[in-house]
């Protein structure tokens, strides 16, 4: 398979197919065990390492979950460190580096994997349950596990974007009204913001992107001052917003609302892996068939995060994804040169001033 | 003596000259790479890095100019007037110093957001203007931040400095007619300049070591100073950018030693950095009526710099969505989460164990050098001196990068270890402890030690059996100080602050950055301002802070 960037250059090197190709070929294969085997040959071992130390999820999901997974594994505690992907990569990075390792499960975007596959920090494992998954949210190489779909679009406050006056399309930001009450996250770098216009630049082209950046923008560094803005009403738009930011949100009772404009909405895999020399790695590979199983998808549905497991209906409206087209997803995650030249494009077109 | 001298280079020149390794080369802490100039190079052939050279100039320029005015004035009404509720006004003032930065930025983003910042919206319709008239994510919202925070700093300096000079001068201006203003600006003002100068210099570098607010108000504007470009070529910048990092952060200390030379040689070697200090009767100027425009002045500072911000956040601490001001939004969420979430409560406990303990190594470490220092002729006091003055010039971030590369390549595994941040608060906490000792040390009689020399006691049972029990009231409000700046710490511990190892502050600065979390960072911030008040009124009843000497 090979993914074009907009420039038409191939983002795929044959180097890292074979680098891939070795890893996966480490990864024990857990076809000789059912699911059901696995989970309780990991439960048996789990029950002496008695826990599981996350990085990457956090309230006000992690409750629900962990309360489930308790719930079904007794004596195993989940303690999770909830922080960015690029944080989470330097803290995994130090910890490794100082042999001192705390976090068993990283969850994160995907080229926080391939950036701690690259330094040989995670430990190859591929959950058992891959096959029931959609296959545009599992990850390639074999060395991490789907574990939800990141879902962003644009999102608007209520008051200030009545129904009959919300984008239908993309091309609709365009529109001059919305001159200077826009914001977005920085799309620079591998985060959400860079993930979204990835895509729009994708389907829509280089042009388009241009034509927004003449919109007067408000970049932001953090979401938590864009969501903060858009349900003040400082921004009447939020452009590349995460659909959990959005439930959470509206669920607190801001004015806010989820769009999903007539020519797609972005949703990426956001996956999990096992630290190398992790210390509690039984229970970390029980999280990993559990979090990955019918019941473990159905809970991160429940609590309102997009499952990437095939046939599982998410509660919250924002999480689901059916019958929404979807924007193409430029593949970064083998190419990290890919990710650099992005980031020095949208510096080009958002940030450099004529 | 051998053993404190080696501790001590260890504490703070291991990191250092890891910082300047690191600047010179390729690759990240502790992986393979070269030697290489190329980080320099990038870092000075970027117009940006000018900009960031410029901008920082002229933000802690500003600020300083700002902030020594209004807490010089306020100083003055304070130690030598009859305004009234003098000491509940200086109580007030001095708040700010125990604040989060963070919350004072969160507090100024809500009142003076672009489109919908409180005090943006009354004052548009107030005025009637087409748009509101303050941007607080601009370099001006920066200044304006930071210097109502820095006014309580500068504040404790000149308050203490008014009250401990010589009236005479000023009974004879006021003998020779000349009123009270007349006679502070030509004659108390003057007479205290040098601490005016020392005061402001130490404030005027100190603030290059900003970072919280500009983080939070010049990140989103694309306004870089030292701090935040240092913390976003870590944080952001793809790929992490660690060469840029050290370049600035080398480049940074230099500027930051040069500065602080000039200041050594300005004052003669003197250090304003004493907070306690000896007992004396002020004259007091009577004002007449005038004193109730000098109470609404200090009420008005206290107003802007602490009542408006902070009551944003306070009320957005009881919301469940922030900035939705509606009672339909209150609750106790917020504070019940921080109850419950066990890594808050890690953070919090974390915060008072680690930085109780932290605080209190500094000052036995810190005691036992000013002991050496001043009261020994070991040979290498003067060296001794000079390395614990040095984290003086290495801001709180770059201190941060230089002791995570230190220890990631030690091959002990301290990294997310509780052990690492009472390592890092001693040495950051090192040159205050020391400062604030010798200034002690210097008030104490040298008699007894002799005695206790003469019969024939080693210099450390002298240390231990003599000078400590005369030291311990002084010992017990600085690590009162040194807990409340450590229990505020973000830039130097965010990049050490793990799973088990969290802090409130950094919980708090990260939480910040989250989509969904404001309630709860306000929340925090509140729960961290009340442990520094609490912690600042200990001190005060334990005679720092320069305020009972006058009663």
């Amino acid at each position: 398979m090979s993914t074009k960037t907009p420039d038409g250059r191939k983002c795929r090197l044959a180097l890292s197919a074979m680098l891939w190709a070795c890893l996966a070929q480490s990864v024990p294969a857990p076809a000789a065990e059912s699911p059901a085997q696995l989970t309780a040959k990991y439960y048996q071992a789990a029950k002496k390492e008695g826990k599981i130390v996350i990085y990457g999820l956090g309230p006000p999901f992690l409750g629900p979950i962990s309360d489930t997974f308790k719930k079904r594994y007794p004596g195993i505690q989940i303690e999770a460190f909830d922080e960015s992907g690029r944080e989470t990569r330097e803290r995994i990075i130090a910890e490794q580096k100082t042999g001192r390792v705390i976090g068993d499960v990283v969850i994160a975007g995907p080229s926080v994997h391939q950036t701690l596959a690259d330094l040989g920090f995670i430990e190859p494992y591929q959950s058992s349950q891959i096959p029931n998954f959609l296959p545009e949210l599992v990850p390639d190489g074999g060395f991490a596990s789907p574990f939800r779909a990141s879902v962003f679009s644009m999102a608007t406050n209520t008051k200030l974007v009545p129904a009959a006056d919300e984008p239908k399309v993309w091309a609709d930001l365009l529109n001059p009204k919305l001159k200077g009450k826009m914001a977005s996250d920085d799309p620079r770098g591998s985060g959400g913001g860079g993930g979204l216009m990835a895509s729009l630049e994708a389907a829509f082209g280089t042009e388009f992107l241009q034509k927004l950046a003449a919109q007067d923008i408000f970049f932001g560094k953090d979401t938590g001052t864009i969501l903060a803005g858009l349900v003040r009403g400082e921004h009447a738009l939020f452009i590349t917003a995460s659909h959990d930011d959005i439930i959470v949100a509206r669920k607190s009772g801001a004015p806010v609302k989820f769009l999903k404009p007539k020519d797609g909405i972005r949703a990426a895999g956001n996956f999990q892996s096992i630290a190398k020399n992790a210390p509690h790695p039984n229970t970390a590979k029980l999280w990993v068939e559990w979090s990955t199983s019918e019941e473990g998808q159905q809970m991160l549905g429940k609590v309102g995060l997009a499952a990437s497991r095939k046939g599982v209906v998410p509660a919250e409206p924002e999480a689901d994804l059916r019958g929404v087209k979807l924007l193409p997803v430029v593949q970064t995650r083998q190419d990290m040169n890919y990710l650099k030249e992005r980031t020095k494009r949208f510096e080009t077109i958002f940030f450099k001033k004529n | 003596m051998n053993l404190v001298t080696v501790v001590v280079a260890f504490l703070i020149l291991f990191p250092l000259a890891m910082l300047l390794y690191g600047s010179l080369w390729t690759s990240r802490p502790g992986f393979p790479g070269a030697f290489t100039f190329e980080n320099y190079v990038a870092a000075y052939t970027d117009f940006e890095t000018y900009q960031i050279f410029f901008n920082t100039a002229l933000l802690i320029g500003a600020k300083t100019i700002f902030a020594g005015m209004i807490a010089l004035v306020l100083a003055w009404i304070i130690a030598r007037t009859d305004t009234p509720y003098r000491r509940l006004l200086e109580t007030l003032i001095i708040i700010p110093f125990f604040i989060p930065g963070i919350l004072e930025a969160i507090g100024w983003i809500m009142l003076l957001s672009p489109k919908t910042g409180t005090l943006n919206v009354f004052l548009k319709e107030l005025l009637g203007l087409d748009k509101p008239p303050f941007n607080i994510y601009s370099l001006g919202g920066i200044i304006w931040v930071m210097s109502l925070g820095s006014v309580s700093f500068l504040f404790l300096f000149f308050v203490t400095a008014l009250r401990s000079m010589d009236a005479s001068l000023e009974e004879a201006a006021a003998l020779s007619g000349a009123g009270p203003i007349r006679t502070a600006l030509t004659i108390t003002f003057p007479m205290i300049a040098p601490v005016i100068l020392g005061a402001s210099m130490f404030s005027f570098i100190r603030a290059m070591d900003a970072f919280e607010v500009p983080v939070l108000l010049g990140l989103p504007a694309g306004v870089f100073v030292f701090g935040n470009r240092i913390y976003a070529a870590i944080e952001y910048d793809f790929p992490v950018n660690y060469g840029l990092a050290t370049a600035l952060g080398v480049s940074l200390f230099a500027l930051m030693m040069a500065l602080l030379m000039v200041q050594h040689r300005l004052l003669g070697g003197k250090e304003f950095f004493v907070i306690t200090g000896k007992g004396y009767k002020p004259q007091v100027v009577s004002l007449g009526r005038f004193k109730y425009v000098t109470l609404a002045i200090c009420l008005g500072y206290f107003l802007l710099a602490t009542g408006l911000p902070v009551s944003q956040v306070i009320v957005g601490s009881f919301l469940r969505v922030f900035g939705m001001t509606q009672w339909d939004m209150v609750t106790l969420e917020n504070y019940k989460t921080i109850m419950s979430d066990a890594s808050l409560w890690r953070g919090l406990t974390n915060t008072v164990m680690v930085g109780g303990g932290a605080a209190l190594l500094t000052i036995l470490l810190s005691s036992i050098v000013a002991y050496i220092t001043m009261r020994t002729q070991y040979e290498g006091r003067k060296m001794l001196d000079l390395i614990c003055w040095l984290p003086n010039a290495i801001p709180g971030i770059v201190a941060g990068v230089g002791m995570l590369w230190a220890y990631i390549t030690l091959p002990v595994p301290l990294y997310g270890t509780l052990f690492l941040l009472v390592i890092v608060f001693v040495t950051v906490g090192l040159p205050i402890g020391v400062r604030l000792m010798s200034g002690v040390m210097v008030q104490l009689g040298p008699e007894l030690e002799e005695s206790s020399l003469v019969h024939g006691a080693s210099w450390a049972q002298t240390f231990r059996k003599i000078v400590l029990p005369l030291l311990r009231p002084a010992m017990a409000a600085g690590v009162l100080i040194l807990f409340v700046n450590f229990s505020r710490a973000v830039s130097t511990t965010i990049l050490f602050a793990a799973h088990g190892t969290e802090l409130l502050a950094v919980s708090l600065f990260r939480y910040s950055q989250s989509g969904t979390r404001l309630g709860l960072v306000s929340a925090l911030a509140v729960v961290l301002t009340l442990v520094n008040v609490t912690a600042m009124l200990l001190a005060r009843r334990l005679g720092a802070f320069g305020q009972e000497e006058t009663r």
